[in-house]
């Protein structure tokens, strides 16, 4: 059986983009005062260009105003001079003119909600990028440039992102030490570096360059990271003290804090402090990012006190995430399943989309070509994640591509089951389970199946039995075993919590196949 | 009375000064624009020689900085006067063949004014400015503009020679001599030396035009070093010099066009260190522009490289980069005495380049 495996619990871990889009997004704005922007005036370079008109002079005026922000007069009759004499000036010099002209200082308002590399309507199109053989050219252009640009952590920094997202570890690793070795104060790089840190499972890397960096006390978006990461290794972040003085002093913006109350908040709601927890949602909520959207989210599925609609907050940028999960809870499979593709282009490393939309597409809309493709490209960047290899192996024997499913299946068998969670162990029973029945070994098969179904029931997992059953049954009534009854009538009284509208398709799709089953009989 | 007539700066013409020479008419150049001190400037001859001078206008001050006690502007005036003179007879007696040269140096007393005395200083006359010279277009006078740098490194080493630093360095300061053969660097108003104390020396802020100023002095950030400061400072302001020459934009300009507006120094209210790995992104995105307005490969890559070690927007990794490694000692303390802003390889640089370009361009 194929599963979204939703994590335990979510922390509030930076999302890692590249460093355009980061920018753009505004997580790396400042509005914290150390002080007053310096203040520049063009005087002299005015004076000169009135006494002597020349492109030398122009330029000098041109490049003051630019540099100080200043625009006037004796600005503009210079822009004129040098656009009269265009075949003297270079294409650095009219670019400069141009951002005088349009007042460059205006950041660009972004008009829609959505900031992905590259966008895509259909799994077609999903497919395309992600078989797109330029990613290659972009590894090498990105590569040459980090060797032209040894000194820039930036570029270091996407240099292992790309990296990342094509699974290769220990090249991301080197790239976003490097940086890290450059810039181990600078915010990008360590939000960076502690996600690449969290996703290789290195949590103990991703707080050490985090507690050395000197600007963590007064950085609310690093304090957050350090919070969040100490969370996952059951640890107190001894930052938790420094970031609420953070939040009271006032000093920060809504959006700069956002992050840092809902892990505080996180916290508060995992202490059971209701109501502290709902302050700092609160607070994170006055102006949200896609990332703490989606924690509230993700905890308002437990917790009915604290519901919120993702949709009502139009201005976050790519809210894929928070909306997948609204709508999987909505059973909008189709509406969840774009955002999951969504989801994993904003973040072409991450399992969790992929498995969502993998696990949509196979099992609740029944694309399985959908399904494989999702799969493949989680693959990618998580060759080993042995819920992706699951989902791969299901739906490849529920499409019946025998071509491709012997070789996963090698690869789900490798996989030690030892170091596994108890519900991936029931997972892979189960799965094995089905690819036995498919392959007509109906004993192994069945005891596989069976056994999924009893550990599940020894951990007390409902979701994962009633899981393990409906699928069972689907594959009973398939082979018409004189089994089926019994379970049919087990789904048929499966409790099914409200929020599990997966189980209760799974089941109105049993009853129907019996009905149209019985008909022909 | 008007203000100039009352003015004995301004009424210089004709007057035989006591060391000879004639002033024979006045430049109209802007007040204010020539130095670090207003002045009046008129062209002066003895002789067969020519001279440029600059005579110190105490009224133009008093007009500027109304209500501030006289005694104060005159004090603070006559100092940056002194000062200027005493750097210009310190390259005039080390004969700095690359500063622009202080001939004389006087003060004459005009009676019947307010304020008769007139100090001044005469320099040999030049053809103008750098600026008047310039193209940008591509691939032209690639040799002149290479031969003019190289004239303004060995201006820059001879004035770090005898422990100055010009801290203003831009296109106005380099003043063209015998039809543009040579180059010198020129107004040492703003300058700073290490044996002389300068008037303008405040706190280590950047003493020059702050439109062409390394960018730390933008988001406010001041090396404790002294002597650190004032050499990195030239090698960044000589480094956007190159640039200028070929793209018309200087390295200040071209790293703020490469930056995201949010860290830019007009907007950025944070820590200079919260800003500078930008910087150095946005840095590598201005060389890469550099580069593409020279269209020798060959060239444009050895003048990158010059520039990217000069311009380094990070002061402590700013300089040669065989230098940095060598100026710290093995337990990772740095040493006292390092070369990292030393403009000999440069110069010697620039030597090799120009003599190329003289012979692949001609």
């Amino acid at each position: 059986m194929a599963v979204i495996y939703e994590i335990k619990e979510r922390r509030v871990i930076p999302n890692w983009r590249d460093f355009k889009r980061t920018l753009q997004i505004g997580e790396l704005s400042q509005t914290n005062k150390f002080g007053n922007p310096i203040e520049l005036n063009i005087n002299r370079s005015i004076e000169d260009w009135k006494q002597d008109k020349n492109i030398g002079i122009a330029a000098d005026l041109i490049n003051s105003a630019f540099v100080s922000g200043i625009n006037n007069f004796e600005v503009k009759e210079a822009i004129g001079f040098i656009k009269s004499e265009q075949e003297k000036a270079s294409s650095s010099l009219l670019e400069l003119i141009k951002l005088i002209e349009i007042d460059s200082s205006n950041p660009s308002i972004l008009s829609k909600n959505s900031l992905l590399e590259i966008d895509v309507d259909t799994v077609t199109d999903f497919q395309a990028f992600i078989n797109n053989k330029s990613f290659h050219k972009v590894i090498n252009k990105t590569k040459n440039r980090s060797k032209n640009e040894l000194r820039n952590p930036v570029i270091w920094t996407d240099l292992a992102r790309l990296y990342t997202m094509r699974g290769h570890e220990h090249q991301a690793e080197k790239a976003i030490l490097t940086a890290l070795q450059l810039a181990p104060n600078n915010r990008f790089v360590l939000r960076s570096a502690t996600r690449f840190f969290i996703h290789n499972e290195k949590f103990d890397k991703a707080l050490y360059y985090l507690r050395k960096a000197d600007c963590l006390k007064e950085d609310p978006w690093l304090i957050s990271a350090h919070i969040a990461t100490s969370s996952i290794m059951g640890r107190f972040s001894p930052f938790i003290k420094d970031g609420k003085r953070i939040l009271e002093s006032g000093n920060f913006s809504d959006y700069e804090i956002t992050e840092l109350s809902s892990s505080l908040g996180t916290l508060e709601f995992k202490d059971g402090s209701f109501k502290k927890a709902k302050e700092l949602f609160e607070k994170s909520m006055r102006m949200p990012n896609d990332n703490s959207l989606a924690q509230l989210e993700w905890v308002s599925k437990d917790e009915q006190r604290l519901q919120i609609n993702p949709f009502q907050f139009d201005k976050v940028i790519n809210p894929f995430e928070a909306r997948a999960l609204e709508l999987y809870e909505r059973g909008d499979w189709n509406g969840a399943f774009y955002n999951s593709i969504k989801w994993f282009l904003d973040m072409p490393f991450s399992k969790r989309p992929a498995l969502m939309g993998s696990y949509i597409a196979g099992s609740l809309l029944k694309d399985k070509k959908a399904a494989i493709i999702f799969c493949q490209v989680g693959l990618q960047a998580n060759p080993c994640d042995p819920t992706l290899l699951n989902n791969m192996v299901y739906n490849l024997a529920t499409s019946n591509n025998d071509q491709l499913l012997d070789n996963y299946v090698n690869q789900m068998m490798d996989v030690d089951m030892k170091d596994l969670p108890n519900e991936s162990k029931i997972t892979f029973q189960a799965t094995l389970g089905l690819v036995a029945l498919r392959k007509g070994d109906i004993e192994t098969g069945m005891n596989l199946y069976k056994l999924a179904i009893q550990n599940a029931t020894n951990i007390k997992n409902d979701y994962l039995k009633n899981l393990a059953l409906a699928n069972f049954a689907m594959e009973l009534i398939n082979l018409n075993s004189i089994e089926q009854d019994l379970y049919i009538d087990l789904v048929r009284n499966m409790k099914i919590s409200e929020k599990h509208k997966d189980l209760e398709l799974f089941r109105s799709e049993i009853l129907e196949k019996l009905k149209n089953k019985s008909r022909f009989i | 009375m008007s203000a100039n007539q009352d003015n004995a700066a301004h009424s210089l013409i004709g007057l035989e000064l006591k060391n000879g020479w004639t002033v024979s008419r006045k430049i109209e150049k802007s007040e204010g624009s020539t130095g670090g001190f207003f002045s009046v400037c008129y062209v002066v001859t003895r002789g067969d020689e020519i001279g440029f001078l600059k005579a110190l206008n105490f009224q133009a001050f008093f007009q500027m900085f109304r209500g501030r006690p006289i005694v104060e502007i005159l004090n603070e005036q006559t100092n940056a006067y002194k000062f200027e003179r005493d750097l210009l007879l310190r390259c005039k007696n080390n004969k700095l063949s690359k500063v622009s040269m202080i001939i004389d140096e006087g003060e004459e007393i005009l009676e019947g004014f307010t304020i008769p005395n007139v100090p001044y200083l005469i320099f040999e006359m030049s053809d103008g400015d750098v600026r008047s010279h310039m193209n940008f277009s591509k691939d032209v006078e690639i040799a002149w503009k290479l031969q003019s740098l190289h004239n303004v490194a060995v201006g820059l080493k001879q004035l770090h020679g005898v422990e100055i630093g010009h801290q203003d360095l831009k296109p106005s300061n380099v003043l063209i001599y015998q039809n543009g053969i040579v180059s010198k660097v020129g107004d040492l108003g703003r300058s700073l030396c290490s044996e002389i104390e300068a008037p303008h020396e405040n706190g280590g802020d950047f003493p020059g035009d702050l439109n062409y100023a390394p960018t730390e002095f933008l988001y406010r950030y001041i090396d404790p070093d002294w002597s650190f400061r004032v050499r990195s400072t030239d090698m960044y302001l000589f480094g956007s010099l190159i640039v200028f020459y070929f793209s018309g934009t200087n390295m200040t300009a071209l790293i703020g066009k490469n930056l995201d507006p949010q860290f830019n120094w007009t907007k950025w209210r944070g820590s200079f260190s919260g800003v500078h790995d930008y910087l150095v992104d946005a840095f590598f995105k201005a060389i890469k522009e550099f580069k593409s307005s020279i269209s020798d490969k060959e060239l444009s890559d050895e003048l990158a490289k010059i520039v990217e070690y000069c311009c380094f927007p990070i002061p402590e990794r700013r300089g040669h980069p065989r230098a940095i490694e060598l100026s710290f000692n093995k337990d990772g303390t740095k040493k006292l005495i390092s070369n990292q802003f030393d403009f000999q390889r440069i110069v010697s640089k620039l030597d090799i380049l120009y003599r190329k370009a003289n012979y692949k361009f001609k």
